[in-house]
Protein backbone atom coordinates (compact mmCIF):
# COMPACT_ATOMS: atom_id res chain seq x y z
CA UNK A 1 0.00 0.00 0.00
CA UNK A 2 2.74 2.17 0.84
CA UNK A 3 4.65 1.90 -2.04
CA UNK A 4 1.70 2.25 -4.28
CA UNK A 5 1.45 5.42 -3.00
CA UNK A 6 5.15 6.24 -3.26
CA UNK A 7 4.25 5.09 -6.63
CA UNK A 8 1.85 7.67 -7.62
CA UNK A 9 3.35 10.36 -6.15
CA UNK A 10 7.00 10.07 -7.57
CA UNK A 11 4.60 9.75 -11.09
CA UNK A 12 2.85 12.96 -10.07
CA UNK A 13 6.10 14.57 -9.42
CA UNK A 14 7.45 13.23 -13.14
CA UNK A 15 4.74 14.90 -14.68
CA UNK A 16 5.08 17.69 -13.01
CA UNK A 17 8.96 18.28 -13.62
CA UNK A 18 8.37 16.83 -17.22
CA UNK A 19 5.68 19.86 -18.08
CA UNK A 20 8.06 22.22 -16.10
CA UNK A 21 11.19 21.54 -18.30
CA UNK A 22 9.34 21.03 -21.42
CA UNK A 23 7.56 24.59 -21.01
CA UNK A 24 11.06 26.28 -19.70
CA UNK A 25 12.78 24.84 -23.18
CA UNK A 26 10.44 26.75 -25.69
CA UNK A 27 11.61 30.12 -25.34
CA UNK A 28 15.26 29.01 -25.32
CA UNK A 29 14.88 26.78 -28.14
CA UNK A 30 13.88 29.81 -30.70
CA UNK A 31 15.75 32.70 -28.86
CA UNK A 32 19.42 31.01 -28.44
CA UNK A 33 21.37 33.70 -28.60
CA UNK A 34 19.33 35.72 -25.81
CA UNK A 35 19.48 32.91 -23.46
CA UNK A 36 23.25 32.70 -23.90
CA UNK A 37 23.62 36.72 -23.13
CA UNK A 38 21.07 35.98 -20.02
CA UNK A 39 23.38 32.94 -19.55
CA UNK A 40 26.74 35.10 -19.29
CA UNK A 41 24.66 38.03 -17.24
CA UNK A 42 25.05 35.21 -13.93
CA UNK A 43 29.14 36.80 -14.03
CA UNK A 44 30.95 33.88 -12.94
CA UNK A 45 34.35 34.34 -13.65
CA UNK A 46 36.17 31.21 -15.30
CA UNK A 47 32.42 29.48 -15.44
CA UNK A 48 29.94 31.15 -17.15
CA UNK A 49 31.93 32.86 -19.65
CA UNK A 50 30.83 34.01 -22.85
CA UNK A 51 31.95 31.51 -24.30
CA UNK A 52 30.99 29.05 -22.41
CA UNK A 53 27.38 30.76 -22.51
CA UNK A 54 27.12 29.96 -26.16
CA UNK A 55 27.63 25.98 -25.61
CA UNK A 56 25.00 26.38 -22.99
CA UNK A 57 22.39 28.03 -25.06
CA UNK A 58 22.63 25.64 -27.66
CA UNK A 59 22.53 22.25 -25.49
CA UNK A 60 20.48 22.90 -22.48
CA UNK A 61 16.84 23.50 -24.21
CA UNK A 62 17.12 20.25 -25.68
CA UNK A 63 18.48 18.47 -22.33
CA UNK A 64 15.17 20.11 -20.98
CA UNK A 65 12.98 18.75 -23.71
CA UNK A 66 14.29 15.55 -23.94
CA UNK A 67 14.21 15.10 -19.96
CA UNK A 68 11.16 16.89 -19.93
CA UNK A 69 9.76 14.43 -22.35
CA UNK A 70 11.59 11.10 -20.52
CA UNK A 71 10.38 11.75 -17.25
CA UNK A 72 6.25 12.02 -18.59
CA UNK A 73 6.87 8.96 -20.71
CA UNK A 74 9.04 6.61 -17.86
CA UNK A 75 11.95 6.12 -20.55
CA UNK A 76 15.47 5.63 -19.02
CA UNK A 77 14.03 6.86 -15.61
CA UNK A 78 17.17 6.22 -13.92
CA UNK A 79 19.38 8.68 -16.08
CA UNK A 80 16.52 11.63 -16.66
CA UNK A 81 15.67 11.58 -12.73
CA UNK A 82 19.47 12.04 -11.73
CA UNK A 83 19.82 15.08 -14.78
CA UNK A 84 16.68 16.49 -13.56
CA UNK A 85 18.00 17.08 -10.06
CA UNK A 86 21.57 17.93 -11.19
CA UNK A 87 19.97 20.61 -13.46
CA UNK A 88 17.54 21.73 -10.30
CA UNK A 89 21.11 21.49 -7.88
CA UNK A 90 22.37 24.05 -10.68
CA UNK A 91 19.39 26.26 -11.06
CA UNK A 92 19.25 26.57 -7.18
CA UNK A 93 22.72 27.15 -6.88
CA UNK A 94 22.88 29.98 -9.50
CA UNK A 95 19.58 31.62 -8.70
CA UNK A 96 20.85 31.84 -5.19
CA UNK A 97 24.53 32.97 -5.80
CA UNK A 98 23.12 36.08 -7.78
CA UNK A 99 20.86 37.18 -5.00
CA UNK A 100 23.49 36.79 -2.81
CA UNK A 101 25.86 39.04 -4.52
CA UNK A 102 22.83 41.40 -5.29
CA UNK A 103 22.48 41.23 -9.10
CA UNK A 104 19.53 42.27 -10.79
CA UNK A 105 18.84 39.62 -13.28
CA UNK A 106 15.84 37.84 -14.74
CA UNK A 107 16.65 33.93 -13.61
CA UNK A 108 16.20 32.95 -17.55
CA UNK A 109 14.14 30.06 -16.40
CA UNK A 110 11.36 30.36 -18.04
CA UNK A 111 11.31 33.30 -20.84
CA UNK A 112 14.53 35.22 -22.24
CA UNK A 113 13.03 38.28 -22.94
CA UNK A 114 14.57 41.39 -21.10
CA UNK A 115 11.19 42.26 -18.54
CA UNK A 116 11.02 38.62 -17.37
CA UNK A 117 10.80 38.35 -13.50
CA UNK A 118 13.57 39.41 -11.86
CA UNK A 119 15.21 37.10 -9.38
CA UNK A 120 14.28 36.98 -5.78
CA UNK A 121 13.16 35.50 -2.71
CA UNK A 122 10.25 33.68 -4.09
CA UNK A 123 12.09 32.12 -6.91
CA UNK A 124 15.00 31.14 -4.56
CA UNK A 125 11.91 29.11 -2.37
CA UNK A 126 10.27 27.43 -5.73
CA UNK A 127 14.18 26.42 -6.96
CA UNK A 128 14.98 25.04 -3.29
CA UNK A 129 11.53 23.06 -3.07
CA UNK A 130 11.96 21.48 -7.29
CA UNK A 131 15.16 20.54 -5.79
CA UNK A 132 14.13 18.96 -2.60
CA UNK A 133 11.36 17.27 -4.23
CA UNK A 134 13.73 16.25 -7.07
CA UNK A 135 16.23 14.75 -4.14
CA UNK A 136 12.77 12.51 -2.94
CA UNK A 137 12.24 11.18 -6.38
CA UNK A 138 16.14 9.81 -6.61
CA UNK A 139 16.09 8.81 -3.03
CA UNK A 140 12.82 6.99 -3.74
CA UNK A 141 13.40 5.41 -7.35
CA UNK A 142 17.08 4.10 -6.61
CA UNK A 143 15.96 2.89 -3.28
CA UNK A 144 13.60 0.26 -5.01
CA UNK A 145 14.35 -0.81 -8.09
CA UNK A 146 11.04 -2.36 -8.18
CA UNK A 147 9.58 0.72 -7.47
CA UNK A 148 11.21 2.39 -10.21
CA UNK A 149 9.76 -0.27 -12.47
CA UNK A 150 6.14 0.51 -11.08
CA UNK A 151 6.72 3.49 -12.54
CA UNK A 152 7.11 3.06 -15.65
CA UNK A 153 3.90 2.61 -16.18
CA UNK A 154 4.13 4.13 -19.75
CA UNK A 155 7.59 2.73 -21.08
CA UNK A 156 6.16 -0.80 -21.58
CA UNK A 157 7.80 -1.07 -25.24
CA UNK A 158 11.09 -0.12 -22.70
CA UNK A 159 10.24 -2.23 -20.08
CA UNK A 160 12.80 -5.23 -19.32
CA UNK A 161 11.62 -8.40 -20.93
CA UNK A 162 10.01 -10.77 -17.85
CA UNK A 163 11.94 -14.28 -18.54
CA UNK B 1 45.57 1.95 3.23
CA UNK B 2 42.59 1.35 5.35
CA UNK B 3 41.13 4.39 3.56
CA UNK B 4 42.03 3.18 0.51
CA UNK B 5 40.65 0.27 0.80
CA UNK B 6 37.79 1.82 2.24
CA UNK B 7 37.39 3.62 -0.97
CA UNK B 8 37.91 0.96 -3.49
CA UNK B 9 35.21 -0.93 -1.91
CA UNK B 10 32.89 1.93 -1.74
CA UNK B 11 33.68 2.70 -5.52
CA UNK B 12 33.50 -1.23 -6.48
CA UNK B 13 30.13 -1.04 -5.20
CA UNK B 14 29.05 2.05 -6.86
CA UNK B 15 30.51 0.64 -10.21
CA UNK B 16 27.74 -2.19 -10.63
CA UNK B 17 26.12 -2.89 -13.83
CA UNK B 18 22.99 -0.58 -12.58
CA UNK B 19 24.58 1.94 -11.76
CA UNK B 20 27.00 1.75 -15.12
CA UNK B 21 24.03 1.97 -17.11
CA UNK B 22 22.41 4.49 -15.84
CA UNK B 23 25.98 6.30 -16.26
CA UNK B 24 26.02 5.35 -19.66
CA UNK B 25 22.46 6.76 -20.50
CA UNK B 26 23.20 10.06 -19.26
CA UNK B 27 26.39 10.48 -21.52
CA UNK B 28 24.06 9.28 -24.30
CA UNK B 29 21.43 11.89 -23.50
CA UNK B 30 24.09 14.52 -23.19
CA UNK B 31 25.84 13.81 -25.99
CA UNK B 32 23.00 13.39 -28.70
CA UNK B 33 21.15 16.90 -27.18
CA UNK B 34 24.16 18.80 -27.73
CA UNK B 35 24.37 17.26 -31.91
CA UNK B 36 21.03 18.04 -31.96
CA UNK B 37 21.53 21.07 -30.30
CA UNK B 38 24.23 22.17 -32.98
CA UNK B 39 22.57 20.97 -36.15
CA UNK B 40 19.38 22.63 -34.90
CA UNK B 41 21.07 25.46 -34.13
CA UNK B 42 22.17 26.25 -38.06
CA UNK B 43 18.56 26.35 -39.28
CA UNK B 44 16.98 28.08 -36.58
CA UNK B 45 16.66 31.74 -37.98
CA UNK B 46 18.51 33.45 -34.70
CA UNK B 47 20.81 30.18 -34.02
CA UNK B 48 24.15 30.36 -33.07
CA UNK B 49 26.00 29.48 -36.08
CA UNK B 50 28.75 26.39 -36.01
CA UNK B 51 31.58 29.10 -36.86
CA UNK B 52 30.56 31.08 -33.89
CA UNK B 53 30.25 27.77 -32.01
CA UNK B 54 34.04 26.80 -32.62
CA UNK B 55 35.81 30.04 -31.99
CA UNK B 56 33.78 29.62 -28.30
CA UNK B 57 36.05 26.38 -27.58
CA UNK B 58 38.16 27.68 -24.83
CA UNK B 59 41.36 29.30 -26.46
CA UNK B 60 44.20 30.43 -23.94
CA UNK B 61 46.53 31.67 -27.58
CA UNK B 62 43.40 33.76 -28.53
CA UNK B 63 43.85 37.28 -29.41
CA UNK B 64 43.49 39.67 -26.46
CA UNK B 65 41.07 42.53 -27.20
CA UNK B 66 42.14 45.48 -25.01
CA UNK B 67 40.27 48.48 -24.17
CA UNK B 68 40.96 52.04 -24.48
CA UNK B 69 40.04 54.85 -22.81
CA UNK B 70 37.00 57.36 -23.75
CA UNK B 71 39.14 60.18 -23.91
CA UNK B 72 41.88 58.39 -25.98
CA UNK B 73 39.38 56.91 -28.21
CA UNK B 74 38.11 60.98 -28.23
CA UNK B 75 41.76 61.30 -29.53
CA UNK B 76 42.11 59.09 -32.26
CA UNK B 77 38.42 60.08 -33.68
CA UNK B 78 39.77 63.80 -34.02
CA UNK B 79 42.74 62.56 -35.42
CA UNK B 80 40.91 60.03 -37.93
CA UNK B 81 43.06 57.37 -36.96
CA UNK B 82 40.62 55.03 -35.52
CA UNK B 83 37.41 53.27 -37.14
CA UNK B 84 34.49 52.72 -34.82
CA UNK B 85 32.17 50.10 -34.49
CA UNK B 86 28.67 50.12 -33.13
CA UNK B 87 28.07 46.42 -32.14
CA UNK B 88 24.24 47.49 -30.80
CA UNK B 89 21.03 46.84 -32.87
CA UNK B 90 20.62 48.35 -35.98
CA UNK B 91 17.58 49.96 -34.47
CA UNK B 92 19.72 51.48 -31.61
CA UNK B 93 22.02 52.90 -34.16
CA UNK B 94 19.70 54.21 -36.31
CA UNK B 95 19.08 56.59 -33.10
CA UNK B 96 22.47 57.70 -32.19
CA UNK B 97 25.44 56.68 -32.57
CA UNK B 98 29.62 57.69 -32.39
CA UNK B 99 30.35 60.46 -34.73
CA UNK B 100 31.36 58.05 -38.28
CA UNK B 101 30.71 54.93 -36.76
CA UNK B 102 29.72 51.82 -38.88
CA UNK B 103 27.03 49.08 -37.46
CA UNK B 104 27.75 45.42 -37.19
CA UNK B 105 24.98 44.44 -34.76
CA UNK B 106 27.16 41.25 -32.95
CA UNK B 107 23.48 39.56 -32.24
CA UNK B 108 23.13 39.52 -35.96
CA UNK B 109 26.88 38.56 -36.04
CA UNK B 110 26.69 35.20 -34.12
CA UNK B 111 23.85 33.94 -36.56
CA UNK B 112 25.24 35.13 -39.91
CA UNK B 113 29.36 35.66 -39.20
CA UNK B 114 29.19 36.86 -43.38
CA UNK B 115 28.21 40.17 -41.59
CA UNK B 116 31.73 40.50 -40.47
CA UNK B 117 32.84 41.61 -44.42
CA UNK B 118 30.59 44.34 -44.10
CA UNK B 119 33.67 46.02 -42.38
CA UNK B 120 35.11 48.27 -45.53
CA UNK B 121 37.06 50.43 -44.14
CA UNK B 122 40.66 51.28 -44.55
CA UNK B 123 42.43 48.04 -42.30
CA UNK B 124 45.39 49.61 -41.46
CA UNK B 125 43.12 51.95 -38.65
CA UNK B 126 42.58 50.82 -35.72
CA UNK B 127 38.92 49.56 -35.21
CA UNK B 128 37.78 50.79 -32.07
CA UNK B 129 34.65 48.47 -30.94
CA UNK B 130 31.59 49.53 -28.60
CA UNK B 131 28.35 48.37 -27.41
CA UNK B 132 25.96 50.19 -24.88
CA UNK B 133 27.72 49.81 -22.08
CA UNK B 134 30.84 48.00 -20.52
CA UNK B 135 28.80 44.86 -20.02
CA UNK B 136 29.16 43.72 -24.49
CA UNK B 137 30.31 40.45 -23.50
CA UNK B 138 30.30 38.98 -27.39
CA UNK B 139 33.25 42.27 -28.41
CA UNK B 140 35.79 39.75 -28.33
CA UNK B 141 34.10 37.13 -30.24
CA UNK B 142 33.50 40.02 -33.20
CA UNK B 143 37.16 41.97 -32.37
CA UNK B 144 38.92 38.93 -32.93
CA UNK B 145 36.77 37.93 -36.47
CA UNK B 146 37.93 41.73 -37.57
CA UNK B 147 41.57 40.97 -36.62
CA UNK B 148 41.29 37.50 -39.04
CA UNK B 149 40.15 40.08 -41.24
CA UNK B 150 43.91 41.96 -41.66
CA UNK B 151 42.55 44.81 -39.37
CA UNK B 152 45.67 46.51 -37.68
CA UNK B 153 44.29 46.57 -34.29
CA UNK B 154 41.74 46.03 -32.67
CA UNK B 155 40.29 47.65 -28.95
CA UNK B 156 36.95 48.09 -27.56
CA UNK B 157 35.81 51.19 -25.98
CA UNK B 158 35.77 51.42 -22.25
CA UNK B 159 32.52 52.49 -20.45
CA UNK B 160 30.98 51.90 -24.26
CA UNK B 161 28.12 54.67 -25.81
CA UNK B 162 26.56 55.52 -22.62
CA UNK B 163 29.51 56.68 -21.01
CA UNK B 164 30.44 58.63 -24.56
CA UNK B 165 27.37 60.34 -23.88
CA UNK B 166 27.67 60.96 -20.63
CA UNK B 167 30.92 62.62 -21.59
CA UNK B 168 29.17 64.76 -24.00
CA UNK B 169 31.56 63.86 -27.13
CA UNK B 170 30.98 63.65 -30.84
CA UNK B 171 27.53 61.85 -31.52
CA UNK B 172 25.18 61.35 -34.99
CA UNK B 173 21.81 61.22 -35.13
Amino acid sequence: MTKNWKAWVVLGLRILFGVLLIQASFDKLVKPIDFAQMVTNYRIPLFLTPEFSRWVGIWLPYVEICVGVFLILGIWLDAVIIINLILMVIFTTLVTQAFARGLDISCGCFAVEEDAPKIGIGKILENFTLTALSIWCVVMVFKNRQLQETLTIFSIPFKKKQI
Amino acid sequence: MNLLTNVGTIVNQFLTSENLKTIRRMIIIGVCTMGIGVIMNQFLEKGIRLPILIKSIPNPFAAKIVSISQKDALAMLNAQSAVFVDVRSDYEYDMDHIDGAINIPVVDYISNPALVDKYDRDKSLTAILYGADELEDNIPLLGRSLLKKSVADVKSLEGGFEQWLENDYPVEY
